[in-house]
C-alpha cells in the first residue's frame, strides 16, 4: 500500500526528474565539447594546418582550397557544441532538439574529419560527390517501396527486382544498347512486381513470403544464368554493356563545390532527383495519389467511394516493380558497365529501411539515402586518412550512423495503417 | 485454384533453391572414374574471375588430365561453408577442395574429422594435417615488383591500394606494394605515397567490407583518385576490377590485376590494366590431384613464389612501359629470387 507520503515523494522525485531532463543533453554537449578540446586537440601542434580541397574536376569554376587551422577549427566546433549544450541547460530547446541533437552529431563528424586530415588534405568535394552516388540505389530502391506500401502492399522484394534489372540491364544492354538495357531492366522490374501483385492480391499469399520467394528466386536464377552462360568466355560480349558516362548539366555544374557534387553525374543521379520529386508531387498533391494512399489507409473506406481498391494496388505493385528494376540497372549500367553475382550486395534491404526513416515519403527516402551515402563515403576518407580505428569497427560506422539517427533523431515513424493487409471485398 | 498456385510456386521455389545452391557444371564423364574431386567455393562463387574460377580450372585441368570427376558447390555466405564440406564428404568425393581464408576454420575441422578424405585448401595452409595440402604464396614478392613499377609510372606521386577485408593472405599483397615503393623512393630519391596502406599500421588499411559490391570497389576508387591517386591495387577479388570502370571514365589511371590476367578476364577494361600479379593457385590443385592419383600425398603446403613461377607480375602488352624501369624490375626480381632482397615480416593486425 502507498502511503499518501509515499506518494508525495514520487512525485518530487518525477517532478525533479521531468524539470531537469532537459539537463540531460545538455550535459552531454558539453561531455562532446570537452571531449573535442581536450582529446582531440591535445595531439595537434598550435600551427598545424587542415585542408579541404575542393575541386575534383574542371567543369566547375575552380576556387582555392580551405587550408585553416586545425587547433583553431577544433576549438571553434568544441566551442560551438558546449554553447548549444549551456542553451539547453539554461533554456532548453523544446521541440528542436533533434534537430540539435543532429547537428551536434553533424559538428563531431566534422571534428574528426579535421582532426584526421590534419597536416595533409581530404577532397571535401569528392567525398559528397561520392555520398550522392552511393545513395542512389539506396534512395530508389525506397521510392520503390514507398510505392506499393502506399498501396498497402508490403514489398520486401526490392532486392530481387533489382539483381534482376542488374542482370537484364546488363545483357540486353550489351546487345542493344544502354537505353534498351534499362528498358528491359525496367521491364523485367514490372514483370516481378505484378508477380507479386498477383500472388499478394489475387492469392492473399502472405506478403512478406512472396517477397522472399521473389528474392530467392532472382537471385538463384541470375546467379545460375550468370555462371552457366556469362561467365563462358566466349559469351563474355553478352556482360560488357559498359555504363552511362556522366553529364556535367550546364550552368549547375560550374557551381563551386555544389556543381561537382550533385549536378556532374550521369543519368540514374539525375533520374533518382527526378523521381522523387515526380512521386512527392503525384503521391501528396494530385488526386491520383489521394486515392492511392486512401487504398494503404482505409482500402475499405475507398471502396466504399468508388476507388478501385484491387486495380490501384495492382498498379501500385507493377510501378514498385519498375522503380526497383531501374535502380537495379544502376549497377551494372550506372556503375561497373557488367553484371556480377549478387552484386546488389543487400541495398534492396537497406532500402526498406530508408523507406521506414523517410516515414514512408520520397524526400525522407532522399535524405536517408543521402545520410547512408554519407556514412559510407566518410568511412572510405576516415580510412585513408589512416583513422585510428580498426577497419571492421569502421566499416560498421555507416550501420551504426543510420541506427543512431533512427532512433534518436527521426522517432518513431508510422507506416500506412493498411499495410500489408489483403483486401477482401465483402461479398453481400 | 489454390492447390495450382501452391504447385507452381512449389516448382519456382525448388527451382531457385536447385539453381543457387549446387551449379554443378561439370557431368561426370563417362568413363566411371575412381576418384571424386569437390570443391567448395567462398562467397565470390564461381565467376568471380579470381581464385574461385582459378581454383576450379586446376580442377578442370585434373578431369581432362587424371580422368577424375569433379563438381563443385556455391556458398554465398559463410554460414553455407561447413554444410557444403559436409554435403561433399556426403557426396562420396575423395578429395575436397577449400577455397579462401575465410573457410580455413571450416576446412580444418572437417579435415580433422574425417582424416579418410584427403582435402586441398586454396588461401590456407599450415594445418599440419597428414590428410590435408595447404598453399601459400609469396604474394609480397610479386606485389614488391608492382610497388616499384607504380611508383615507377606514377605522375601524381600518389599510389593506392585497397582490400576487401583485411587478413593474413591479403596483408602480404599490401605490404610487398609499400616496400616496394619505399624501395623506388630509396633508389630515384622520390617521395611516392601510398594511400590505403601502410605497413607499420596494417589495421588500419582501407576495405570495402565486401567481397561482392561491386559498386562499392568503384566508388572506394573514385575516392582514391580524389585524393589523387593515378595507380591502386585492389585486393578484393571482382570488385577490385570496378576500380577500372571509374579509370575508364576519367580516361586516366591504372588498376593491378590480382590472382589472374585481368586483361584476359576483363577485356573491356585493358586499357587501364597496368599488369597483374598472378597467383596459380590451379598449379598447387592440379598438383594435389596428382599426388592423389599417382599415390604421392604428403601433408603440408605448396609455396607459390616468383622462383617456381607460381606467382609472376605479368605486363600489360597494350601499355608502354619505359625499357629502364622493365630492366630494374627484373633485377629486383633476381634480387628477391635470390635471397639479396628480403621482404620484412608482416606486422600484426591490430
Amino acid at each position: 500500500m502507498e502511503t499518501p507520503m509515499q506518494n508525495e515523494k514520487i512525485k518530487i522525485i518525477l517532478n525533479y526528474l521531468s524539470n531537469y531532463r532537459q539537463h540531460i543533453p545538455g550535459v552531454f554537449f558539453i561531455l562532446v565539447a570537452l571531449f573535442i578540446k581536450l582529446v582531440l586537440t591535445k595531439s595537434i601542434e598550435p600551427e598545424a594546418l587542415t585542408t579541404f580541397s575542393t575541386n575534383i574536376n574542371h567543369t566547375a569554376i575552380q576556387i582555392p582550397n580551405w587550408v585553416f587551422n586545425t587547433r583553431f577549427a577544433l576549438d571553434l566546433i568544441a566551442g560551438l557544441c558546449a554553447g548549444l549544450g549551456l542553451y539547453q541547460i539554461i533554456r532548453g530547446f523544446k521541440k528542436g532538439i533533434s534537430s540539435i541533437i543532429g547537428a551536434i552529431g553533424g559538428l563531431v563528424v566534422l571534428g574528426f574529419l579535421v582532426w584526421g586530415a590534419s597536416g595533409t588534405s581530404i577532397s571535401f568535394t569528392g567525398m559528397l560527390a561520392v555520398m550522392v552516388i552511393r545513395s542512389v540505389p539506396i534512395t530508389i530502391g525506397a521510392l520503390a517501396g514507398i510505392l506499393s506500401e502506399r498501396a498497402g502492399i508490403v514489398n520486401i522484394a526490392i532486392e530481387g527486382m533489382m539483381i534482376a534489372g542488374a542482370f537484364a540491364g546488363a545483357v540486353i544492354g550489351s546487345i542493344l544498347g544502354l537505353w534498351a538495357g534499362i528498358l528491359a531492366a525496367i521491364l523485367i522490374g514490372a514483370l516481378l512486381g505484378l508477380v507479386h501483385a498477383v500472388l499478394s492480391i489475387k492469392y492473399k499469399v502472405d506478403q512478406i513470403i512472396s517477397g522472399t520467394m521473389i528474392n530467392i528466386f532472382s537471385t538463384g536464377l541470375t546467379s545460375y544464368l550468370f555462371i552457366k552462360f556469362l561467365q563462358d568466355s566466349q559469351n563474355q560480349w553478352l556482360n560488357e554493356s559498359g555504363f552511362f558516362k556522366p553529364y556535367a548539366i550546364p550552368l549547375l555544374s560550374k557551381i563551386p563545390v555544389i556543381g561537382p557534387i550533385f549536378f556532374d553525374h550521369n543519368l540514374f543521379i539525375y533520374a533518382m532527383y527526378f523521381l522523387v520529386i515526380l512521386l512527392s508531387i503525384a503521391l501528396f498533391k494530385t488526386k491520383w495519389g489521394l486515392r492511392h494512399r486512401s487504398v494503404g489507409e482505409h482500402p475499405k473506406a475507398a471502396d466504399t467511394l468508388g476507388v478501385n481498391v484491387f486495380r490501384t494496388r495492382y498498379l501500385a505493385c507493377v510501378l514498385s516493380g519498375m522503380v526497383a528494376g531501374f535502380g537495379g540497372a544502376y549497377f551494372s549500367l550506372g556503375s561497373v558497365g557488367r553484371f556480377e553475382q549478387t552484386m546488389t550486395a543487400g541495398r534492396g534491404f537497406i532500402a526498406l529501411a530508408a523507406m521506414i526513416f523517410g516515414n514512408w515519403n520520397p524526400l525522407g527516402a532522399l535524405q536517408a539515402g543521402m545520410l547512408f551515402g554519407f556514412a559510407e563515403s566518410l568511412t572510405t576518407k576516415l580510412s585513408l586518412l589512416q583513422f585510428p580505428i580498426p577497419a571492421e569497427v569502421l566499416l560498421m560506422l555507416p550501420y551504426i550512423i543510420t541506427m543512431v539517427v533512427l532512433a534518436g533523431v527521426v522517432g518513431r515513424s508510422r507506416g500506412p495503417a493498411a499495410d500489408g493487409i489483403p483486401y477482401e471485398k465483402e461479398s453481400l | 485454384m489454390s492447390k495450382k498456385l501452391f504447385f507452381v510456386l512449389s516448382i519456382f521455389l525448388v527451382a531457385s533453391f536447385v539453381m543457387s545452391a549446387c551449379g554443378s557444371a561439370t557431368p561426370t564423364p563417362a568413363t566411371a572414374a575412381t576418384i571424386n574431386v569437390c570443391m567448395v567455393t567462398d562467397s565470390g562463387g564461381i565467376g568471380d574471375k579470381s581464385f574461385n574460377d582459378l581454383t576450379w580450372s586446376g580442377v578442370e585441368r585434373g578431369i581432362a588430365d587424371f580422368g577424375v570427376s569433379g563438381n563443385y558447390l556455391q556458398s554465398t555466405q559463410p554460414t553455407d561453408f561447413a554444410p557444403n564440406l559436409t554435403a561433399c564428404k556426403d557426396s562420396g568425393a575423395q578429395l575436397i577442395v577449400c577455397v579462401g581464408f575465410m573457410m580455413a576454420d571450416d576446412c580444418k575441422k572437417a579435415a580433422t574429422e574425417n582424416p579418410e578424405i584427403y582435402y586441398a585448401g586454396v588461401d590456407m595452409g599450415g594445418f599440419e594435417l597428414a590428410n590435408f595440402r595447404g598453399v601459400s604464396a609469396k604474394m609480397e614478392e610479386s606485389s614488391y615488383l608492382a610497388g616499384y613499377l607504380a611508383a615507377g609510372m606514377s605522375t601524381t606521386g600518389k599510389v593506392g591500394w585497397y582490400v576487401g577485408i583485411m587478413g593474413p593472405a591479403v596483408q602480404i599483397f599490401g605490404d610487398g606494394y609499400y616496400y616496394g615503393v619505399q624501395k623506388y623512393n630509396e633508389v630515384h630519391g622520390t617521395t611516392v605515397a601510398v594511400i590505403g596502406y601502410d605497413a607499420n599500421n596494417p589495421g588500419n588499411a582501407t576495405a570495402t567490407g565486401s567481397w561482392i559490391d561491386a559498386d562499392k570497389g568503384r566508388t572506394v576508387g573514385q575516392s582514391q583518385m580524389d585524393e589523387g591517386v593515378d595507380i591502386i591495387l585492389p585486393v578484393n577479388g571482382g570488385v577490385g576490377s570496378a576500380t577500372a570502370a571509374v579509370m575508364q571514365e576519367k580516361g586516366l589511371g591504372y588498376i593491378f590485376g590480382v590472382d589472374q590476367d585481368w586483361t584476359q578476364t576483363y577485356p573491356q577494361y585493358s586499357a587501364q590494366i597496368l599488369a597483374s600479379l598472378l597467383k596459380k593457385v590451379d598449379v598447387h590443385i592440379y598438383d594435389a590431384i596428382e599426388r592423389l592419383t599417382t599415390n604421392t600425398w604428403e601433408g603440408g603446403d605448396f609455396v607459390l613464389t616468383l622462383d617456381n613461377g607460381g606467382t609472376a607480375l605479368a605486363y600489360n602488352s597494350a601499355i608502354t612501359i619505359p625499357d629502364d624501369l622493365k630492366t630494374e624490375i627484373e633485377g629486383l626480381q633476381a634480387q628477391i629470387i635470390s635471397g639479396e632482397i628480403v621482404i620484412p615480416a608482416p606486422k600484426p593486425i591490430q
